[in-house]
């Protein structure tokens, strides 16, 4: 009976205030209400909601509320994506986690649109491009210039099909790491991990450092280790599984497994007494790594050991 | 999005209680729910000149509690703080917004109930919240039962004249 403990406070004079512009804000309310408060109503919903200190809470920030300067947080990775586009009806497939809060971000020009996601969801550019944004996004542009200077930042992960331009004018991405440029494609970037990287499945890109700038093609991909970028041949058929949820192995060896695990689940998977070589059959929609893990227990007798975002899969012999 | 001081302290107060209490969805940490709820809307504060909301504020503000929530327990996992997986995966997908309607109507609800008259209130919770009968109450309370549906009677027209329902 917490509830009647708590509810036995003394009432003080805010509340009246306080449900009263309730009552101003949220009228459509009032039909719900209406139905909630029947005779035979079961408010036992209420039960676990609580009552926190609102008044010591803003005691606690009205400083931060006085000062519009106070000291901003460390930067995590910055992310600013610039397109550019070369060729006609560009689909490009875009995953980069940032650590930043969207919202913290560097000052904003006038006509900055800002659009956080909790689903995922489609967005309309003002050029004819289209974004699916999945949750956990945000993507911010200027619309005032939108069609000029086609500049988009935004945070999470997002496929991108991007309209021809009729200007033939840029759409580029760029981040900390590197600058991607998109030659007519479609690839993913995923800034989350060590090694940020690119994979392209479609098309051709060229992303530059400061320092160097290669093109890569179809099932080819660059990582970005240690500032020097490395390229590498992608034979996998996973690529797009954290947007399906489909999970599928063919009868792939081990390390192919084990790198689609840490690309769709966006950890590290480290080894131990696993024969790399063993193939592996099974399928997975839209299921928990644990999932994933004891299904390998299962059938392939392995052990597995999770130590934060890090993962250690042990004994897997062929058999 | 214009904001005046005085606008933010009554969002604040608006707000505050029904954020925590959604919060507490992701985090059982009491201390973790209300920084992460400050947080939020200081940065509200802070970034006013920059956000452009396309819906109302309240969407804004469950999504951010949300997703601040989601960064501290993934922060948490990465640094091996958490090392179970409890979090069910569909934490990560549901929309905000009914939670957020629900949320905002049991805040309505819980301090609309706290108006009641002491008597009445504890009448009225005991039987809608939790549940026990008006002869339960009775014996709990030592009161006729005839008295409780009194009570009981008074407490919904408080109620209902407090939401303007007209019954």
């Amino acid at each position: 009976m917490s509830i009647v403990k708590s509810l036995k406070n003394i009432i003080n004079s805010d509340d009246e205030k306080k449900v009263d512009m309730w009552l101003k804000d949220y009228n459509a309310n009032s039909e719900v209400l209406n139905e909630i408060l029947t005779e035979d109503a079961d408010l036992s919903f209420l039960k676990d909601y609580q009552e926190f200190n609102t008044p010591s809470a803003w005691d606690k920030i009205e400083s931060q509320i006085q000062d519009e300067t106070v000291a901003t947080k460390p930067k995590g990775r910055e992310i600013a994506m610039i397109f550019k586009v070369a060729a006609a009806g560009l689909v490009l497939l875009l995953s980069v986690f940032a650590i930043k809060p969207f919202l913290s971000s560097t000052s904003m020009a006038a006509g900055m649109e800002t659009f956080a996601y909790d689903s995922r969801n489609e967005l309309n550019l003002p050029d004819g491009s289209s974004i699916i944004v999945d949750k956990g996004s945000s993507v911010e542009y200027n619309k005032l210039n939108f069609t000029d200077e086609r500049h988009l930042a935004f945070e999470g992960r997002a496929y991108f099909d991007i309209a021809k331009s009729s200007e033939g004018n840029n759409f580029l991405i760029e981040n900390e790491d590197f600058t991607v440029e998109i030659l007519g494609t479609e690839f993913e970037i995923n800034t989350l991990t060590d090694t940020p990287a690119v994979i392209v499945t479609e098309g051709k890109v060229r992303v530059s450092t400061a320092d160097e700038s290669v093109i890569i093609t179809a099932n080819e991909s660059v990582s970005i280790v240690d500032g020097t970028i490395v390229k590498e041949t992608v034979n996998s058929n996973n690529v797009k599984s954290w947007i399906t949820g489909e999970l599928a192995f063919e009868n792939q060896t081990m390390d192919k497994v084990i790198e689609d695990l840490e690309h769709h689940y966006n950890v590290d998977i480290e080894t131990n007494e696993v024969d790399l070589s063993c193939t592996w059959r099974a399928t997975f929609e839209n299921d928990a790594l644990d999932v994933v893990l004891n299904e390998l227990k299962e059938t392939r007798g392995a052990s597995y050991d999770t130590n934060g975002n890090i993962i250690t899969i042990s004994n897997i012999s062929c058999q | 999005m214009e904001l005046t001081k005085a606008q933010f302290k009554t969002l604040f107060d608006t707000y505050y209680n029904p954020l925590c209490n959604f919060c507490c969805r992701y985090l059982k940490d009491r201390s973790d729910v209300e920084d992460v709820v400050q947080d939020v809307l200081v940065k509200l504060w802070q970034n006013k000149d920059k956000i452009h909301l396309q819906k109302d504020v309240k969407y804004y503000l469950f999504t951010s509690v949300k997703n601040k929530a989601i960064e501290l327990i993934r922060s948490r996992k990465r640094k091996g703080e958490i090392l179970d997986t409890l979090i069910p995966e569909k934490f990560f997908e549901d929309p905000v917004g009914d939670e957020a309607d629900s949320t905002i109507l049991k805040e309505k609800l819980y301090n609309s109930i706290r108006q009641l008259p002491p008597k009445c209130q504890e009448i009225f919770v005991m039987n809608k919240v939790n549940g026990l009968t008006y002869n339960e109450i009775s014996e709990e309370l030592k009161i006729s039962s005839k008295t409780v549906d009194n009570q009981m009677r008074r407490a919904f027209k408080l109620l209902r004249d407090k939401f303007g329902i007209t019954k």
